[in-house]
């Protein structure tokens, strides 16, 4: 296969792809108002699209375009050497269009309504690659809304491929007639003519300097139509800017560039299409920034609030610290003489605190019972009380019914500002919903401050229980013991028996008792203290690590994820749009068809945001 | 005559001071502003510079882009006095050739209203780029004295300001010398410009440029025809002149007379066009000097005010568009007014012991001389006997919260349920399609203006001293039934047991506005005489005794039962303590959730019963009068 034919190939496969992906984003669930006004704009477009594309490799239309009295007729007439369409002084000449084609050429493929039409066969050569319509002004008539020239008009151009702009010295700054072409010209050719050569001044010039603003203009031709005509029919040949003209119509449009200029038209209606949309969707993406940017603030309030809430807890929780640290000390002890009285002081307290344990409702408490215990604990308690205690403990945490409903508030009205449509699934008003949405939050936020007490828990009890703290702390527990021991085996091995005093009275072992109770039970306080040591350092720490770290969601998830979906379709949709200009530029500019001038698309627009 | 003409004048002068105050007054209705309306940029611009007795003649030279205006002006006052060129739209700014001595008489800033005078220094004058709208004027000998000639910017480039310009010229001219081509003389832009100038009785002179002679010559009436049809113009005059630039250029180009006579509606075929027998051109300018001034004066002027009173086009237009408008304000208001605006269910009530000592402290300081210190001692007595349990007490039990903190709690979040259910409807409301709403109220819903709320509302609520209003009400409630009932005591002996007494259920309606019916439950409490937020306090009780009303009358009828008269006076402080929060709450919610918005629906509804209403009307109604005189006498 040649080279050039498979460059063509690939460039239909690129040119297929964009649809299909904009055929695949025009069908994207959204809530998004003004994404769905776009898709609704892409859905308008994707059948004409089908259209051009089925009608790829059949003959070009060609449209007269221009004022009333321009020469329209004129020109069609001398282009095809007969008087074919009528011309005439008395204005408008022609309100019906005239379609002018080669006998052999299908004119049902090509979608158009023939009833609209006056047909015309003409058996020329010049008429084998294109069909020429005679079209009515669009200069005459001043309403949009009843049957006009205007309105026939409008009806034909989206048919057409290429438009025959002619204008002479008096018409080629008519407003209205520009206005129409700027509408006209997306996804068409333009062919630029100055005609009464006869009569008029040469304002080429002028002409192409105004047009240049809006279009592309590789070259104005100036003919005289009638003489033209006239020459034909004489059998004289036409002067060489008609036969130019002449010649780009019946032989240049042949069958490499038809396709060249319906991939044009296509990829123009398309870019013309999603820039529109993503204009409309740069001015709505203001109101959705405000709304992700409230969104985080409420979360970083969330966040704040609740660490802070936390912090205060846990510095009053006293008690719990300390069974926690101890037992987390005796488990790494192992068994050893201190670590078991450890133990046994834990255990005491523990079964002392059970009670009042798991009646608390506070949700610092349950953090610090740590992250299993805690998770035992709430998987109890969530059978009996669950959602009752749950929303003791939000509120307790600052997440109280009126701060949510604060919130439910400001949000709606950002998310209503921003043209988002609450879906089905997520009654936005209902306060039950958003008391279930915090607890989750709150849960969440709890669990991730377990595992980071348990941290600090097990730094703490690690750098404050090393083999010299222990050492000391086994020694002076031991020292008793053994002093005690070595007094009962002296007294009973020794002083009994040999010396014959008394064996030790109940009285001695009673003191010893007590003492030994007094004596560990200084040195638990002791090590308790020691271990508590740098523990409201860690506190304000970790709350102002946890017042950082991100939620993974907060409040309203939902609109989270619609902010996050808002910013992918118009990422994509950028995307896209740089395909097609990318795609667009690859078209060579003709050198003798004319377009509209597309602005490209500037490199900061959307790229400012990340999602 | 110049009676006549001052009265006139007297009458639009008043015309436009009554407009203006009118204008000011209905900027809220959002209409397009009066300037710039074709009516009274007539009166502006034609009526009250030229309704004096110092009669002159406005000619201008108007027309499509490119097609010889300036070639034909030139011709006209016979000298290069404005550029000529190939290219289109490049006359910018309207020349204007002024007869001798003429400004020493006039203001010519007066005459030509809207436009910056300059003095004339070159043919390429015109043709600057300035946004400014310049008038260069130059004085000419040869002119007839009281005879004003311009040319003018085109009406169908796409230079709009050129168009505006030239829009300034017709409305202030007399006569329109209408220069059509065949390419032009059908053109959408062209067409509705002169259905202008023909309303406004103009006489137009047409001038039908660049014919194919002979050729056109059959056509030209054709072409003059259609126009004539779809513009209602009707011309004085008609000249053509042929396409020839080179005579163009050099001021040759010959202007021959023709004879136009339009096709009636009953015979659309008869065109009565002719060559007069002697074809020969004539001197434009000598035709124009030959024209009656005086009839074409009093013509245009009472064209000018003709349309002025017309019906659909005029101040009554204006009149119907403002009543029209008002109208939308009205339905819109009733659209807010016709349902409550928030019904709360059960407004939270001030707990029984507060009341309680609230009286306790009340008559504490009723008490006077020996009786007081008694019970002062006793007082005091008590407290530090009881201290050591009460403090035992606040130990065991858990921290207890104010009452009235934990009342402010329940009424805040009332107060936020509240603002949600007005939010909620109003969101309703804008979507319900009145334009006028819907715009407004997108302000008033934004995420933004919510969030200043709530921070309004919450600082206003958190820095009320509950407990200070409460002690003041009782204070007013209790001295007042003091004077008036002697049985007062034996609510004091009563009060301990008003702990048990049920507390009403109060419900509370807030209304928007003062249009049409309130709502028709219970004690309606309009906050203010001017605003219109209705707020609507419903006590139902919950024991069932008394009826809805909480009043001296329940109170009295039931003093027999002693349980039956403390109730029903610790009714009366929940309701009266409750209509006091609410008229709060509507007063908050009025000035700072809606705004201005009340008002402005108020005003604007009212805008049609103003003295400034009636006054256009009036004055539009003696102009009236004063036409049908002029044409019974003329």
């Amino acid at each position: 296969m040649p080279t050039s034919e498979l460059a063509q190939i690939e460039m239909l496969a690129a040119v297929d792809n964009l649809i299909h992906q904009l055929k695949d984003w025009s069908e994207q669930q959204t809530h998004w108002k003004t994404a769905q006004q776009c898709q609704a704009v892409i859905q308008q477009l994707l059948p004409r699209l089908d259209m051009l594309r089925v009608r790829l490799e059949s003959p070009l239309v060609i449209a007269t375009f221009g004022g009333t009295g321009t020469g329209k007729s004129s020109l069609v007439n001398a282009l095809i050497g007969s008087y074919c369409t009528t011309s005439g002084r008395q204005r408008p000449t022609t309100t019906k269009p005239v379609l002018i084609a080669h006998p052999e050429t299908d004119l049902d493929r090509l979608g158009l309504d023939l009833s609209q039409f006056h047909v015309e066969q003409k058996k020329l050569d010049q008429l084998q690659n294109i069909i020429l319509i005679d079209c009515p002004d669009p200069d005459t008539s001043e309403s949009q809304f009843e049957e006009n020239n205007l309105t026939r008009l409008q009806h034909i151009i989206p048919l057409c491929d290429i438009l025959l702009y002619t204008s002479t010295q008096q018409k080629y700054r008519s407003a209205r007639v520009s206005q129409e072409l700027i509408e006209a010209a997306v996804g068409r050719r333009l062919i630029f003519v100055q005609t009464h050569a006869g009569l008029d001044e040469d304002i080429r010039e002028d002409w192409k300097q105004q047009l240049s603003q809006q279009f592309e203009v590789p070259e104005i031709y100036f003919v005289d139509s009638v003489k033209a005509l006239e020459d034909q029919l004489a059998d004289r040949s036409p002067d060489p800017e008609f036969a130019a003209l002449q010649n780009i119509l019946s032989s240049q449009l042949g069958k490499s560039e038809r396709l060249q200029v319906r991939r044009a038209n296509l990829l123009e209606l398309m870019q013309n299409a999603i820039d529109h949309c993503t204009g409309k969707i740069e001015n709505a993406l203001p109101a959705v920034h405000e709304l992700e940017s409230f969104l985080k603030q409420q979360q970083a309030v969330l966040t704040e609030q609740m660490s802070q809430e936390l912090k205060s807890e846990l510095l009053v929780s006293r008690n719990l610290w300390e069974r926690r640290l101890l037992s987390c000390v005796s488990d790494s002890w192992g068994s050893s003489p201190f670590s078991m009285i450890l133990r046994l002081y834990n255990g005491l307290g523990n079964l002392i605190a059970s009670a009042s344990l798991f009646r608390a409702r506070n949700s610092a408490q349950v953090a610090l019972i740590g992250a299993l215990q805690g998770a035992r604990w709430l998987g109890n308690r969530q059978q009996e009380q669950a959602a009752d205690d749950r929303m003791k403990r939000i509120g307790a945490f600052g997440l109280d019914d009126n701060k949510l409903r604060e919130s439910q508030l400001m949000i709606d009205g950002y998310a209503q500002a921003a043209g988002l449509t609450p879906s089905p699934g997520h009654q936005l008003g209902s306060l039950e919903y958003l008391q279930t949405e915090a607890a989750h939050v709150e849960e969440q936020f709890l669990n991730d401050a377990g595992t980071k007490i348990d941290g600090i828990i097990t730094r703490l009890a690690h750098k404050n229980s090393g083999w010299f703290t222990r050492f000391m702390y086994e020694t002076l527990f031991l020292a008793l013991v053994v002093y005690a021991l070595v007094r009962i085996g002296k007294n009973f091995f020794y002083d009994s028996f040999l010396d014959e005093s008394n064996i030790l009275a109940i009285d001695f072992y009673v003191t010893a008792g007590v003492i030994f109770l007094i004596w560990t039970g200084f040195l638990v306080m002791m090590f308790t203290r020691k271990l508590k040591r740098g523990l409201e350092q860690e506190i304000n720490q970790l709350a102002n690590h946890l017042a950082k770290t991100k939620l993974s969601h907060g409040l309203f998830p939902h609109l989270e994820r619609e902010c996050r979906q808002i910013y992918a379709q118009q990422h994509s949709l950028e995307r896209m749009r740089g395909e097609v200009h990318q795609l667009r530029s690859e078209i060579a500019a003709s050198r003798i068809l004319g377009s509209w001038k597309v602005n490209e698309p500037t490199q900061q627009a959307g790229s400012q945001h990340v999602p | 005559m110049s009676t006549t003409l001052s009265k006139f004048s007297h009458t639009i002068h008043q015309l436009r001071s009554h407009l203006l105050a009118l204008e000011a007054q209905s900027c809220q209705l959002d209409l397009p502003r009066l300037s710039g309306r074709e009516w009274f940029d007539i009166l502006e611009r034609k009526l009250i510079p030229q309704l004096t007795n110092e009669m002159y003649l406005v000619v201008a030279v108007v027309g499509g882009t490119n097609i010889g205006k300036s070639v034909i002006f030139n011709h006209l006052v016979d000298q290069q006095t404005s550029a000529i060129s190939p290219l289109a739209s490049q006359t910018r700014h309207p020349v204007c050739l002024v007869p001798q001595h003429f400004e020493q008489q006039h203001d010519l800033r007066e005459v030509f209203q809207g436009f910056e005078l300059v003095p004339w220094s070159a043919a390429e004058d015109p043709l600057k780029q300035d946004e400014r709208h310049l008038l260069f004027w130059k004085n000419c000998d040869t002119l007839a004295s009281n005879l004003l000639v311009l040319d003018t910017p085109d009406i169908d480039s796409d230079a709009e300001v050129n168009w505006e310009r030239a829009e300034r010229i017709r409305q202030c001219a007399d006569v329109l010398v209408t220069v059509l081509t065949q390419q032009k003389y059908n053109d959408a832009a062209v067409k509705k410009f002169f259905r202008e100038a023909a309303r406004e009785d103009k006489v137009i002179i047409t001038v039908f440029n660049q014919c194919q002679l002979p050729d056109d010559e059959e056509y030209w009436p054709l072409w003059l025809n259609t126009f004539c049809q779809e513009t209602g113009a009707h011309p004085e005059l008609v000249f053509i002149a042929p396409n020839d630039r080179g005579a163009a250029n050099s001021l040759e180009l010959p202007f021959y007379p023709r004879t136009f006579e339009p096709a009636s509606a009953d015979a659309p075929a008869e065109i009565n066009a002719g060559v007069p027998q002697t074809d020969t051109a004539v001197n434009l300018m000598q035709v124009l000097s030959q024209m009656q001034f005086g009839e074409i004066k009093v013509q245009t002027l009472r064209g000018a005010l003709k349309y002025l009173i017309q019906q659909d086009s005029g101040v009554p237009s204006y009149l119907r568009e403002i009543k029209s408008r008002s109208q939308e304000f009205r339905s819109a208001a009733e659209l807010l007014s016709e349902h409550e605006l928030a019904e709360i269910e059960n407004w939270p009530l001030v707990p029984n012991p507060v009341i309680v000592s609230a009286v306790r402290k009340w008559w504490q300081e009723q008490r006077e001389g020996w009786s007081a210190h008694v019970h002062g001692f006793y007082n005091s007595l008590g407290k530090g006997v009881l201290w050591p349990v009460r403090y035992l007490h606040s130990l065991t039990a858990e921290e207890k919260r104010p009452p009235m903190e934990v009342y402010r709690e329940q009424e805040w979040s009332v107060v936020l349920q509240t603002v949600e259910g007005i939010y909620d409807r109003l969101t309703l409301v804008s979507e319900l399609g009145n334009a006028l709403l819907t715009s407004r109220l997108k302000t008033l819903l934004s995420g933004t203006s919510r969030e200043a709320l709530l921070k309004t509302l919450h600082a206003e609520h958190a820095q009320f001293n509950f407990t200070a209003q409460f002690e003041e009400l009782v204070d007013r409630e209790m001295t007042s039934f003091k004077s008036e009932s002697p049985q007062y005591y034996s609510l004091i002996k009563q009060i301990d047991r008003a702990a048990a007494v049920g507390r009403p259920v109060l419900s509370v309606g807030l209304f928007f506005v003062g249009f049409g019916a309130v709502g028709d439950v219970g004690t309606q409490i309009v906050t203010d005489t001017m605003i219109q937020s209705v707020v609507n306090v419903a006590g139902d009780v919950a024991g069932g005794t008394a009826a809805t009303t909480v009043g001296e009358t329940a109170v009295s009828r039931s003093a027999s039962s002693g349980m039956g008269y403390l109730e029903a006076k610790i009714r009366r402080f929940h309701a009266v303590f409750a209509q006091k929060r609410t008229e709060w709450l509507a007063h908050a919610i009025r000035t700072h959730l809606l705004k201005t918005l009340p008002e402005e629906l108020k005003s604007a509804v009212a805008l049609p019963e103003s003295e400034n209403y009636h006054a256009v009307q009036q004055t539009v109604n003696e102009l009236e009068q004063q036409l049908n005189q002029l044409q019974i006498t003329l």
